[in-house]
């Protein structure tokens, strides 16, 4: 077992009482001296100098910025990609610009590709344009004439 | 004029446009040590507690003209002090995203090659132990045990009770004592 002393000194079963209360934390020689004059000289002559210390903040805004720009740069690619086939419109909008070509001056290009566009599957296209066959039956029992029916292709 | 000036005339000489640089100049030197220290205590490296302390001073100035003398100038400028101290550990928090206990672990390791510290083994114990605490507690500790505040002037600067202080101070001792045995 050490003395009283040597516990002290180790630091065993110290208690606040028997730690000596000097001041440990200490300053530069004639700080104190100068730091009213260095804060009267701060309230007259406006800021501190910035310390250059190690900031992680500017470096995160700078990845943000990349990564928002990153992000902004794909969405406006895959918008370019899509452009040709996104009008924007709505169905129904496009159906009635279709019905009403005159009215906006638009090219039958263009109101082709916009029937394509249309998310209308070849089955229901097929659909759309077979006829029964008691039509078809009736329409050539008309005896018409073959030579309007090339015309009309 | 003495430099021995009390706090009301202190504040009489700060709000006359003539002397009020030189009323200024003494408060500093009348509070300072104090000011340095408390923050010192709260932050550790020397560099951090000047910037901090002539923040403190600096707000001190551009508010001084509206102290209201409700409290005692020196519980003011000591409120003034410990806002900015617990500001920029919160700052330093946020910049480096850790949580609490790593500051304090920082700091209690930069203790160690502080050229500005001279405790001994013991000493170099208890500002580690200190800083285990949680920041409320250190707060109040070392108000009590190092400035050796009354627990009015403390509330008077933490806004807390009288009772919930001596309930912090006393389970600070407790944790100090525990790791002091400990350690």
């Amino acid at each position: 077992m050490g003395t009283q002393e040597d516990k002290q000194h180790n630091g065993e079963g110290q208690t606040l009482d028997s730690i000596k209360k000097g001041e440990v934390f200490i300053t530069p020689s004639s700080y104190f001296d100068e730091l009213p004059s260095n804060i009267m000289d701060r309230i007259h002559h406006g800021a501190k100098e910035e310390k250059p210390a190690f900031n992680l903040r500017p470096i995160l805004a700078f990845s943000s910025m990349f990564v928002l720009a990153g992000i902004t740069l794909l969405f406006l690619l895959f918008k370019n990609e899509n452009l040709h086939t996104e009008t924007g419109l709505s169905e129904f909008e496009i159906e009635h610009v279709l019905e009403n070509p005159d009215l906006y001056n638009i090219s039958g290009d263009v109101i082709t590709e916009q029937y394509l566009s249309m998310n209308i599957s070849e089955e229901e296209l097929d659909e759309d344009l077979s006829l029964p066959d008691e039509e078809i039956r009736s329409y050539l029992e008309e005896d018409p004439d073959l030579t309007d029916i090339i015309n009309e292709y | 004029m003495s430099e021995d000036l009390t706090d009301s005339e202190l504040l009489a000489s700060f709000r006359n446009p003539e002397s009020r640089n030189y009323a200024f100049n003494l408060l500093i030197r009348k509070y300072q040590k104090k000011v340095y220290l408390h923050i010192r205590r709260l932050v550790i490296s020397h560099d951090d507690a000047n910037d901090i302390t002539q923040d403190a001073f600096v707000k001190v100035w551009k508010n001084l003209e509206g102290f209201k003398e409700e409290s005692q100038l020196f519980t003011w400028i000591y409120r003034i002090a410990t806002n900015e101290a617990l500001s920029f550990l919160r700052k330093k928090r946020n910049l480096f995203f850790i949580p609490i206990v790593n500051v304090e672990h920082k700091l209690a390791r930069s203790l160690v090659d502080d050229n500005y510290f001279k405790g001994d083994e013991i000493q170099l114990k208890l500002q580690k132990a200190i800083l285990k605490l949680p920041e409320k507690q250190r707060l109040v500790f070392n108000m009590k045990y190092f400035d050796e505040l009354k627990y009015e002037e403390m509330s008077d600067v933490l806004g807390t009770s009288v009772g919930a202080l001596k309930a912090s101070y006393h389970l600070a001792v407790k944790k100090i004592e525990n790791y002091l045995k400990e350690h």
